[in-house]
């Protein structure tokens, strides 16, 4: 009489895949991995509570501005502001940002819904009132201040 | 005799250790990820003045006015210039100037701005308006709220404030049919539940601060006072610059 053989249940874990599962994680983190600084001014932020700020949704149209102040505390110093890569004075920033908006309605049939400021805390308040005047003369009037979460430094 | 095997070249490369680096580059690349999020402080600018535009008079029982100055690196101090009459803040004269990290100015302005609330009418439909802006239809494409929620299918839900903590049991309450109870400083949300938040308002107060800030006052200075205010249950917010009296030496 012939026995047939029952299956026996192995204690061991197919671990056959796992190289294949951390080389794709791997390659999802060296894709993803930003080392470099968004090309802004290396700016110090305030400081505000978290419960007061909110993230920006992937779905806005943004641009970024960044304003810094050469020599702080010293009238004469410049006030350096960039959008991407390109330094600009103060006074352009929202023509720029008009003509941006322009673009962007004509190439992507989008509005421009955010302008993002990252502003140095040192940067004086008539500088900034005055570039609040001139974007609303461009009609751009949707704004988000970066901060530093509050007990960070 | 014994004759001993030369050894032989392999042509294999050893690969071995190959998932013990994939693993080691993977831990490195896991801890130095970082996922730009940007936060910060959400504001408008009024809308550009032009003929059509009619001028908004805020009357004085929701108004009040603050100049801010700089005392120091860091040190940011208001002068109350107007203030709702009756109410736990009061116009200051000159040098009667309060820190802005000053407790009672934090309770005054709350105080303040929890006894003007707006009505739940006026969140509704600013919510049915940011509603209608998010799915891109015209404005009066829905009568009501409740009939845009069910025309989109979409789940409404209260977002608990920080005012709730802050405030605790004086905290103003409502009750909405559509949302249950809802505070002060709360927000609004519909939701989809496939795309996820669609539309947000938060319950705010009609309560209206103006800041005039000192020309050479730090930028600093004015995240300082947003923050103040928004973590005080304050939206409707103005910034200008005072204005110097008499003229530049």
């Amino acid at each position: 009489m012939k026995f047939k053989r029952r299956m026996k249940v192995t204690g061991n874990i197919f671990t056959g895949t796992m190289a294949d599962i951390v080389f794709l994680l791997l390659v999802f983190f060296m894709a993803t991995t930003l080392f470099k600084e968004d090309g802004g001014l290396r700016v110090r932020f305030p400081q505000a509570h978290h419960e007061v700020m909110n993230e920006l949704g992937k779905q806005y149209l943004t641009v970024t501005v960044w304003v810094k102040q050469v020599e702080p505390g010293n009238d004469s110093s410049e006030l350096v502001a960039r959008i991407g890569d390109y330094d600009m004075p103060l006074s352009q920033i929202a023509e720029q940002l008009s003509i941006l908006s322009d673009r962007f309605w004509r190439e992507q049939n989008k509005r421009l819904d955010v302008v993002v400021l990252n502003i140095d805390s040192r940067v004086p308040m008539q500088a900034m009132v005055d570039l609040f005047g001139s974007m609303r003369f461009e009609e751009i009037y949707s704004i988000q201040f970066n901060a530093e979460e509050l007990g960070l430094y | 005799m014994r004759i001993r095997n030369r050894p032989r070249a392999s042509g294999d490369i050893p690969d071995a250790s190959m998932s013990d680096i994939a693993f080691l580059l993977l831990i490195f690349f896991l801890v130095t990820t970082t996922f730009e999020v940007q936060k910060g402080i959400s504001f408008k600018l009024p809308k550009k003045p032009d003929s059509e535009t009619q001028e908004v008079v805020i009357d004085e029982t929701n108004r009040l006015v603050m100049t801010i100055k700089q005392w120091g690196a860091h040190e940011y101090v208001a002068l109350i210039d107007q203030a709702p009459p009756e109410g736990p803040l009061q116009r200051a004269r000159a040098g009667e100037d309060v820190s802005l990290q000053d407790t009672s100015l934090h309770n005054g302005i709350r105080t303040l701005a929890s006894q003007r609330v707006e009505a739940m009418s006026a969140s509704l439909d600013r919510l049915l308006s940011n509603l209608q802006v998010a799915k891109g239809v015209p404005s009066g494409t829905y009568s009501s709220l409740e009939t845009a929620i069910s025309a989109e299918n979409l789940v409404p839900m209260v977002r608990p404030g920080i005012l709730r903590t802050i405030m605790g049991s004086r905290i103003p309450l409502e009750m909405d049919p559509i949302f249950g109870e809802i505070a002060f400083g709360d927000t609004l949300v519909l939701s989809d539940v496939r795309q996820g938040e669609i539309a947000s308002v938060v319950r705010e107060s009609e309560l209206v601060v103006i800041l005039k800030f000192f020309p050479d006052c730090d930028y600093e200075g004015m995240i300082f006072a947003l923050d103040l205010l928004r973590l005080n249950g304050v939206s409707r917010t103005g910034v200008t610059i005072q204005e110097r009296l008499g003229g530049d030496a």
